[in-house]
């Protein structure tokens, strides 16, 4: 290397840290290997690299046995993921009950209004309500809702407790409190009741034991 | 000494380039066609054969073993004889090899599509295929052997140390993640189960890729660049150092594909620990090639090769650097089942694999047809639009991959998930997947370009099918010349101790890991109420592997607190203990299925296969309509199931450890039809379903098959409580 002076501090570490041959003097660490023409110099190892194999290394070695020595494992980690989302929902519960007590009050509304149960009827759609109990209320998948026969008991509070938690399990019908908002579950099931005692086009045959009429 | 005179086979080098070719265009076309399933996912609707649970498989087959494969061999074939100064050592095992290698390539391109698949990522061709493989492989392997012993020249150069690693290791890898139990003349089981079977998958599936994937395109690189460049190989040492690091490490990081699943711990820290160690080894490969571009930069700039060789060898840089990055486990719990993985292949596999493939083939073209390249112009438009090309494919899936992660993961204060439904986040994307099929669009185009550009070059020129050449033959060297011989010069005189410390150095990394998690029954704690699968559950497992459910849908729910609230309890590794296959899967562009078992109805299960959108429709903003990414299986509706193996089948997991009894394998079919019968039954409680298909015998069809494996699924920990 020469000429040290006319560099710049960047270049000088520059070469430092790749201490290349200098070009043009390369014959110096020319091999003799000569493979089809191809010929190879001998470079030292670059210093950044060497150095980062090293850093990687002692990374690795470090963190292996930082981990079998500490307490983590994947399952401890899950255990206090989960505490504390359970602190954060709590917390929050708490604080939302004084923000907003009606949504925490056991009251719901029934409608009977037009407007309402035009939003219910969109609803049914728009949240694939139709997928299973068809556009008719008839039932395919899921139990027709027009007939006098419930499996989760009839009328509003029933209808409506069914919607936000869901039914029995492995049947299909999921919690939809966290996708539904409390009033449109309130317009859903005042649209349901609506729709109580009209004949779909193809009904679906009577399930439950719980006997509810209009 | 006399100089000999003879002949190189270029003949051979010039059938893998049209191989090459032709399969590049078809692997892209296929993929091509799966990303299109993400715009217009009906529009091959109702073929079974074309779904893309069979075509994925076919795409990441054809672009790995029959394009990157083929241009290996051409690399291989050409640059071996002239760097060992002979011929090859049989022209009639290079036939066998080449007419062989098209042969299996032809036999996946059908059998996958029928759905005969083994499920395995990259290793899903059936057993009779496997056999095939070793078969050619051994045959490949012996003619490279072979020309090493009748070399004219004293030491192996890097390019064919890496030859060498990737022949042995291949074999290696493919002979141990295919051992399987046939059962029938296209089906097989895993003998591995569950965790077991996963591990020894992606130690394979990860060690495809380095060995695969990478070996032989540094042993490309090493001989084309320079050549290329005319300049000399930067640093020797370097090339040795690399070399044995990279592949002694590389072997040990295959467990970073399973952070988070129910592989135990100590495993799935020594994928992480032995990624990161390896950016280096990995990176030497790249400074040796970049660094011997020193001095020629000015060549780059006037050479389409040079320039396909530069985006080649950074694209290998920024891959292996991304590679360790998703193998820390807080990382991976991102990236791990989204899109963003998908980009960081294709870094790779566009960068890294297709360009310095499409380079080589370019200088190729010039040396094999005796003549200048017909169009530098085209040359240089393919290497634009290519690059384009990778980035318009790349950056947007990066975007995707992290949407989705957040997506899955966001939380409501109140402790819900903002998405509960899963198709908001599929949809969220689509924007994305245009994107994409754009950019895979502009990469395909410019290989098309490659072939009309190297076709006509081949017309212009005259091809020279065994090319004159000459050299002294190796004598007894005396023992005056070698004193004082570098040691690691000395082993490149000896290759036949070459090879085998090459096996040693890949044998230790997968031996330490797979074999006590086969061996330690603390591995794999053993949960009593799981049981094996009913004989109609196993049929409709073994449909559910035939459509490759597994390239959309996980079976491996992580202990995450959002993944528990979307999916339920996690995956525990004892409920997999009788899964030959292992079904993890690792992509989630549907759900997780681990849990779907009694969830929903089966009348829920019949109307989503007759068409998705009728339980789980989705709205597409772009085409304005709505949509669903899993195909319609009409194909289940029509067809009977066929369960004549059954027996067969239950016999061959019982060879390797499922508890069938006598009794169970005797009455096998009478009891399937039973518990067909009752989800016939099931069925009839929806109205219209009596309507619509109460005469039409469901009980006999594949729908039962596999809902019943679905509504099994993740069930028989909950039998405990």
């Amino acid at each position: 290397m020469s000429n040290n002076q006319n560099l710049s501090a960047w270049q000088r570490f520059y070469q430092r840290m790749t201490k290349a041959h200098e070009l043009g003097k390369e014959e110096d660490i020319m091999t003799d290997h000569n493979y089809d023409g191809i010929r190879e110099l001998d470079n030292v190892l670059p210093p950044w690299w060497v150095w980062g194999f090293v850093i990687t290394v002692l990374i690795s070695i470090f963190y292996y046995v930082k981990i079998f020595t500490g307490d983590y494992n994947q399952e401890q980690e899950y255990i206090t993921e989960m505490e504390q989302g359970e602190k954060e929902v709590a917390a929050f519960i708490k604080q939302d009950k004084i923000d907003n007590p009606d949504k925490y009050a056991n009251r719901t509304t029934a409608y009977t209004d037009a407007e309402n149960l035009a939003k219910g009827k969109d609803l049914f759609t728009s949240k694939t309500c139709f997928a299973c109990h068809l556009n008719d209320l008839g039932g395919s998948i899921g139990p027709n809702l027009t007939d006098n026969k419930w499996v989760l008991g009839g009328g509003f509070t029933n209808v409506f407790n069914t919607i936000t938690k869901g039914g029995r399990p492995g049947k299909g019908m999921v919690a939809w409190e966290t996708s539904v908002t409390k009033k449109e579950r309130e317009q859903l099931t005042s649209y349901i009741i609506s729709m109580q005692g009209t004949t779909p086009a193809n009904p679906k045959a009577p399930e439950g034991d719980i006997e509810w009429s209009k | 000494m006399e100089k000999e005179q003879f002949y190189y086979d270029n003949k051979i080098v010039k059938l893998f380039l049209i191989a090459t070719i032709v399969w590049a265009i078809v692997g892209m076309t296929v993929g091509l066609m799966v990303a299109l399933l993400f715009l217009y996912p009906n529009y091959m609707e109702g073929i079974s054969w074309l779904s893309f649970g069979r075509l994925r498989p076919l795409h990441t087959n054809a672009v790995i073993f029959a394009f990157v494969g083929n241009g290996f061999f051409v690399g291989m074939y050409y640059s071996m004889q002239r760097l060992l100064k002979t011929r090859m050592f049989s022209d009639t095992l290079s036939k066998i090899h080449f007419w062989g290698w098209q042969l299996i390539i032809v036999a996946a391109s059908i059998t996958l599509p029928l759905g005969l698949t083994s499920s395995k990522e990259y290793a899903e061709l059936e057993w009779p295929i496997d056999i095939a493989i070793t078969l050619i492989w051994v045959i490949m392997g012996i003619n490279m052997i072979g020309t090493m012993i009748k070399r004219r020249q004293r030491h192996i150069y890097v390019a064919i140390w890496f030859y060498i690693a990737t022949f042995v290791t291949i074999a290696v890898l493919h002979i141990f993640n295919n051992l399987e139990v046939p059962v029938s003349a296209f089906k097989s089981y895993s003998v591995y189960a569950g965790v077991q079977d996963a591990l020894v998958q992606w130690w394979y599936g990860h060690n495809a890729v380095a060995f695969f994937l990478t070996t032989p395109m540094l042993g490309i690189m090493y001989y084309f660049v320079p050549k290329a460049a005319n300049r000399p190989v930067y640093s020797y040492r370097l090339s040795i150092i690399h070399f044995w690091s990279l592949i002694f490490i590389y072997i040990w990081a295959g467990p970073h594909h399973l952070l988070y699943t129910a592989l135990p711990d100590w495993a799935q820290n020594l994928g992480t620990v032995f990624s990161i160690m390896l950016i280096f080894p990995s990176w030497g490969g790249m400074i040796n090639g970049l660094l011997t571009l020193r001095g020629a930069w000015d060549k780059v700039r006037e050479s389409a090769i040079l320039k396909f060789f530069v985006v080649a060898i950074t694209a290998y840089g920024m891959a292996t650097f991304e590679g360790p990055m998703l193998a820390f486990k807080n990382v991976n719990a991102i990236a791990h089942y989204t899109d963003w993985i998908i980009a960081h292949v294709h870094v790779g596999a566009l960068g890294w694999n297709g360009f310095i493939i499409a380079g080589m083939l370019y200088w190729l073209a010039e040396k094999l047809f005796k003549t200048d390249l017909y169009s530098q112009k085209l040359a240089n438009v393919h290497f634009l639009i290519g690059t384009i090309g990778i980035l318009l494919y790349t950056v947007p899936l990066y975007v995707a991959g992290f949407m989705q992660a957040l997506m899955w993961k966001e939380f409501n204060p109140d402790g819900t998930l903002v998405y509960g439904n899963f198709l908001e986040t599929v949809t969220a994307v689509i924007p994305m997947y245009w994107m994409r099929a754009l950019g895979g669009t502009l990469y395909l185009t410019g290989f098309i370009i490659l072939a009309y550009n190297i076709y006509k070059t081949a017309k212009q020129g005259s091809a020279v099918e065994d090319e004159l050449a000459e050299a002294v033959p190796l004598k007894q060297i005396s023992s005056r010349r070698i004193k004082g011989e570098h040691w690691h010069s000395w082993l490149e005189r000896r290759t036949v101790l070459f090879t085998i410390l090459t096996t040693v150095a890949i044998l230790i990394g997968g031996l330490i890991e797979i074999v006590p998690l086969i061996l330690v029954k603390s591995n794999v704690p053993t949960i009593s109420s799981v049981k094996p699968y009913t004989p109609l559950e196993l049929e409709g497992r073994d449909l559910y592997i035939r459509e490759g459910c597994n390239n959309c849908h996980s079976q491996m729910i992580r202990p995450f607190r959002s993944e528990v609230a979307r999916y339920g309890e996690y995956s525990k590794v004892g409920e997999f203990v009788y899964d030959h296959p292992f079904l993890w899967g690792s992509k989630r562009t549907g759900p997780d299925l681990h849990r779907i078992g009694a969830k929903y109805n089966n009348n829920w299960h019949f109307n989503h296969f007759l068409d998705p959108m009728n339980t789980s429709p989705m709205e597409d903003k772009i085409l304005g309509t709505s949509r669903n990414f899993m195909p319609k299986y009409t194909w289940f509706f029509t067809d009977n199931l066929d369960y004549s193996n059954i027996q067969s089948k239950m016999k061959g997991l019982r060879s390797v450890g499922v508890p069938y009894s006598d009794f169970e394998i005797e009455q096998a079919p009478y009891l399937l039809q039973q518990q067909a019968l009752e989800i016939e039954k099931s069925l009839r409680q929806d109205a219209n379903y009596v309507a619509n298909y109460g005469d039409s015998h469901m009980e006999n069809k594949e729908v039962v098959a596999i809902i019943a494996y679905l509504q099994r699924l993740g069930t028989d920990i909950k039998k405990t409580e």
